[in-house]
């Protein structure tokens, strides 16, 4: 178990050709730091001891990947010395990968694991769960950009409409819903009658939800109703949904169809395909797995639009180390983002750091087969798959990135820009994509 | 506007009737219909509320209507027809009429007619009220009355639980039945009495903004924000397409009304000083937050004032740019530094831009990203300029890290002396990773040129250029750096390398390319993703380079001395003026 998960990323040499892989080989140490590494860590310089960690960072991860459990550990005991979740940036991303790496170390040894984790609960606190997502909603403007897009695309598509329905398959934020109640009510035809399908695993969630937007609407007078679905995502039935025939169909995805992705390898395992680090990504993206059959449902339905907001992001590498290069880029970015807006003694900041990257992180660098979730695909990947689905690419329309670009302008999030890629929208930090929002409609 | 006043309706068709004569016969100017794209309202908390701009769009002043002056007694007469017999008073006459009736008085209602009644329109008696010009009459008597009580009259009723004071009592118990029972704060101080309010403004507010504009971390935010950007711009093409974000959008007039593109966009296909101006009143209407904005700019404000001023001799340099976006943004009401967007940089003075870019992009291919350089690249620019405009912004800083690089002295990437005079600026997650796969390509590079090793000429070059950019890790220890090169003596005679070559090169023909280049990011580059594109074989390709440079430094010096001066402190090993600093390339060690 340990020698296959270890040696699962043999595939390292091919990684190893990025010169950050080349600068994590650089002899970077410093006789001094490594004769006594506690105390001349006090002179680094915050540059200094930024480089540093990311030297430490690949070299630990080359080291997990090959196995060599000694070095590894080596490097994590340098690596706790000097990350830090309450210091700058760098510190804080590598908190984090460290914190990913001597996990996956740690699951290795499956007793261990489950044993130190024995008295952890399980964090289904679902206000905690809510609340985490609402700082994210908070902090960053991505969700505020993707929620108006999203509708901005369904009201265009919806227009002339008089009945519509809308499936919101992560029904935990009201806010976009409400926005859109608002949106119908002042389309110059008049709102059309409203129902809106939220599927969630919590009850709560959803009963909040429904109790918000049926108060909306009443104000507003619109004719609406709100189907709550408690089910995750994965065991969803599409009957749930009530669908009706005459009424045009709205589908918004945010940050879910990477869900689907963990399953393709179970599928794969149980078929009896070996299932060695590199040749699970050069397959071709399978027709058999679990997301195909989730947007081939979603096409059965015939939507008129369906929005997908995804991570722009390739952290589905089949190895460690692709996925730790490719991650390291994205958190950095993303962690930078809070850097420049949030004060570091921020509580809120800490806890979305730890329970939302930290735990996407964990996810992604210490998790394997099904286990892991956040199977974060680029923009490209992602429309060739929907695109396989049955479905057409819809444009957004220039007024929606316009007022996308707005709302970023409008709020001080100077730093963030939105790129147009062949018709979709991708959310940077600077020059790094993060996010990507695209909208598709069932091709006949 | 109109139809609101129908709360008041009377319960005779009589007066029914007249109500619904009261809406304008023109449907497109008592209720525009939104326009085709209106931008949702809850979404928009930027722009003002359409229904506002409905009630408020002139209508031809219809002719059949009659249109009334009221004088300010007469609107604010609560009780204007007077029973004569108990001196009750009522508001409308035919209320009196019924009155009457009671009294046994003769009493007349108004007929229901059957002919149109002729409609009336009434004017606020307040001159300066837009309202007062016929063309803007409002359609019904309650509705001017009301008009006139909010906007022009004392505010007399008084919420005894909130402080908030009504002019028109309906307002006030309205107020009042859900005062204290529904309160709404939000993060950034402002409360709410009306949820669908409240989440609309939460939605969509950036509390955390506002707080850390308060907090002086906003000042580590400046730097930390635009170091990235002027970064990139030096060292890579993808930076130009970002900072003319929009410009494949769409031709400039159709955004001039649009605040935030105009700023991107002028300044990349030269909209002048006009829309940069139109598009700041924009702004300030747009800005449903711009109180917080405003103390950010009040935070930068000193520093940026002798930048201001001087900003217009300055040719921009990344950071140059990018502050004077900021500073416009936040500040609206500096319309008159629209003249900041003259941008002639990226097209009327190209030269000494691309130059520029040239400049620096010689110093990222050093491998020195930092601040420094880009202080220095705007010397330079500033010099080439004819102007002494790079004074304005940290002048002592700029002086210092100027006398450092080019006394030849390693530059400490972050000595305090470069820093922001509040806070110390913090490099970047992101800016670690691209210098970290900076040094990781150079390093390979060194190993490439270890076998093929030609000129001795610029053995000089090369190590003071690694010295410049190993300093912050390795500090004087140079033979360190020789050990970290020696380890590399030997290496995989691949793809790879001709990458790492290529790497610095590309960046820099990106630059020189400006806009047309290849949309590439910076960090994947680094990860050797797509640069085949720019991959050029072997020493051909250099020395293609190197002659393109030359051909921009010759530019350049034409511009200015200063401007080779500068470009020598890339050569503090102190080769010849002309040598390229990219002797890096042909080192052997």
């Amino acid at each position: 178990m340990v020698v296959a998960m270890l040696q699962e990323d043999n595939g390292t040499s091919s990684v190893a050709s990025s010169p950050l892989q080349v600068f994590s080989t650089m002899s970077l140490t410093r006789p001094a730091l490594l004769s006594s590494p506690s105390s001349p860590f006090k002179d680094l310089k915050p540059e200094e001891r930024g480089l540093y960690l990311i030297h430490l960072l690949l070299t630990c991860a080359n080291h997990v990947a090959s196995g060599s459990l000694q070095n590894a550990n080596a490097a994590l005991e340098q690596l706790s010395l000097l990350s830090s979740p309450d210091g700058d940036t760098m510190q804080r991303v590598a908190a984090y990968f460290t914190e990913a790496l001597a996990n996956r170390i740690l699951k290795s040894w499956p007793g261990l694991y489950k044993a130190l984790n024995a008295t952890q609960r399980k964090t289904n606190n679902v206000s905690e769960e809510v609340h985490v997502r609402r700082l994210f909603f908070d902090m960053f403007p991505i969700l505020k950009v993707s929620y108006l897009l999203t509708n901005r695309a369904i009201l265009e598509a919806m227009e002339g409409e008089k009945m519509v329905h809308v499936i919101d398959l992560d029904a935990s934020e009201p806010a976009q819903w409400l926005a859109l109640i608002q949106d119908f009510n002042s389309r110059p035809e008049g709102p059309p009658h409203l129902r809106i399908t939220g599927v969630h695993h919590h009850k709560e969630v959803l009963d909040q939800m429904a109790h918000i937007l049926t108060e909306e609407a009443e104000k507003l007078d619109i004719p609406f109703q709100f189907n709550p679905v408690v089910s995750s995502l994965e065991s969803l039935n599409i009957d749930q949904l009530g669908v009706k025939t005459g009424e045009a169909l709205a589908v918004s995805s945010v940050l879910q169809l990477h869900n689907f992705l963990a399953s393709d390898e179970d599928i794969l395992r149980k078929n009896g395909y070996s299932l060695s680090g590199d040749s699970a990504s050069s397959l071709p993206l399978p027709n058999s797995g679990r997301i195909s059959r989730f947007l081939n449902a979603m096409w059965s339905l015939s939507p008129k639009i369906m929005v997908v907001t995804e991570q722009d992001s390739d952290h589905n590498g089949s190895t460690l180390m692709e996925r730790l290069l490719e991650s390291l880029y994205t958190y950095a970015a993303l962690f930078d983002c809070l850097e420049a807006k949030v004060p570091r003694t921020c509580q809120d900041r800490s806890k979305v750091e730890k329970m939302f990257f930290g735990e996407e992180i964990k996810n992604i660098i210490a998790c394997e087969g099904s286990e892991r979730r956040e199977r974060h695909e680029t923009l490209e990947k992602w429309s060739q798959r929907i695109d396989l689905a049955g479905f057409g690419n819809v444009p957004l329309s220039y007024f929606a990135m316009l007022q996308g670009r707005r709302l970023l302008q409008g709020y001080g999030f100077d730093g963030y820009m939105i790129k147009e890629e062949s018709g979709c929208a991708v959310i940077c930090w600077q020059d790094r994509p993060l996010y990507s929002v695209s909208a598709w409609r069932c091709r006949k | 506007m109109a139809a609101s006043s129908s709360s008041n309706a009377s319960f005779f068709g009589v007066r029914e009737e007249d109500q619904t004569h009261l809406l304008p016969p023109n449907p497109s100017a008592a209720v525009a219909p939104p326009p085709h794209h209106q931008p949702p309202q809850s979404q928009q908390p930027l722009e003002a509320p359409p229904q506002k701009k409905k009630r408020n769009q002139p209508r031809t002043p219809n002719s059949d209507a009659e249109v009334i002056a009221l004088s300010p007694k007469t609107l604010m007469a609560t009780n204007r027809f007077i029973c004569e017999v108990c001196n009750k008073g009522f508001q409308r006459e035919q209320n009196l009429q019924l009155h009457r009736r009671g009294h046994n008085l003769p009493w007349k209602l108004k007929q229901k007619s059957t002919k149109e009644v002729k409609r009336k329109v009434y004017l606020c008696p307040e001159p300066t009220c837009v309202h007062h010009d016929p063309s803007r009459a409002l359609g019904d008597l309650t509705g001017i009355k009301k008009h006139y009580y909010r906007k022009h009259g004392e505010k007399k009723w008084k919420c005894e639980k909130c402080s908030k004071r009504y002019a028109v009592q309906s307002d006030w118990k309205a107020h009042s039945k859900t005062c204290g029972t529904k309160e709404y704060r939000c993060d950034c101080g402002t409360l709410f009495s009306r949820r669908d309010s409240f989440i609309t403004h939460r939605a969509f507010c950036d509390a955390l903004a506002q707080e850390s504009a308060r907090h002086p971390t906003s000042l580590t935010s400046l730097p930390s924000h635009h170091f990235p950007y002027g970064q990139n711009t030096n060292s890579n093409n993808n930076s130009s397409s970002m900072m003319l974000g929009l410009s494949h959008t769409g031709p400039p007039q159709n955004l001039d009304h649009h605040s935030g593109d105009v700023l991107r966009l002028g300044s990349g296909e030269g909209v002048g000083g006009g829309a940069a101006s139109r598009s700041s009143s924009d702004l300030i209407a747009a800005n449903s937050s711009g109180y917080f904005m405003q103390d950010q700019n009040l935070s930068f404000h000193d520093q940026q004032q002798g930048f201001l001023a001087a900003s217009n001799n300055i040719k921009p340099s990344p950071m140059n740019f990018q502050q004077s976006l900021m500073q416009f943004s936040h500040d609206s009401h500096n319309s008159p530094s629209s003249n900041l967007f003259n941008l002639s940089f990226l097209s009327g003075n190209n030269g000494v831009a691309s130059a520029t870019s040239n400049h620096n992009a010689a110093a990222v291919s050093s491998g020195n990203l930092m601040i420094s350089n880009h202080f220095d690249g705007e010397n330079a620019i500033g010099g080439g300029g004819g102007g002494e405009g790079s004074t304005g912004l940290f002048p002592n800083n700029m002086i210092n890290s100027t006398d450092r690089t080019s006394s030849g002295a390693v530059p400490s990437l972050f000595s305090s002396s470069m820093q922001n005079p509040i806070s110390t600026p913090q490099m970047s997650a992101t800016a670690l990773l691209q210098k970290a796969a900076q040094m990781g390509s150079t390093s390979s590079n060194n190993n490439n040129n270890n076998n093929n090793g030609s000129s001795n000429n610029n053995n000089n070059n090369a190590s003071s250029i690694l010295r410049n950019f190993g300093s912050g890790m390795y500090g004087e220890n140079e033979s360190n750096l020789y050990d970290l090169m020696n380890s590399f003596s030997n290496p995989d005679p691949t793809g790879n390398n001709a990458n790492g070559v290529n790497s610095p090169f590309g960046s820099y023909r990106g630059v020189n390319k400006g806009l047309n280049a290849d949309k590439q990011s910076l960090t994947r580059d680094f990860l050797g993703v797509g640069q085949i594109v720019r991959s050029m074989s072997g020493s051909g390709g250099v020395q293609q380079q190197q002659q393109q440079h030359g051909n921009s430094r010759e530019r350049v010096g034409s511009s200015s001395d200063s401007v080779d001066r500068n470009s020598n402190t890339f050569n503090p090993g102190g080769g010849p003026a002309t040598s390229p600093p990219y002797g890096i390339h042909h080192a052997s060690f």
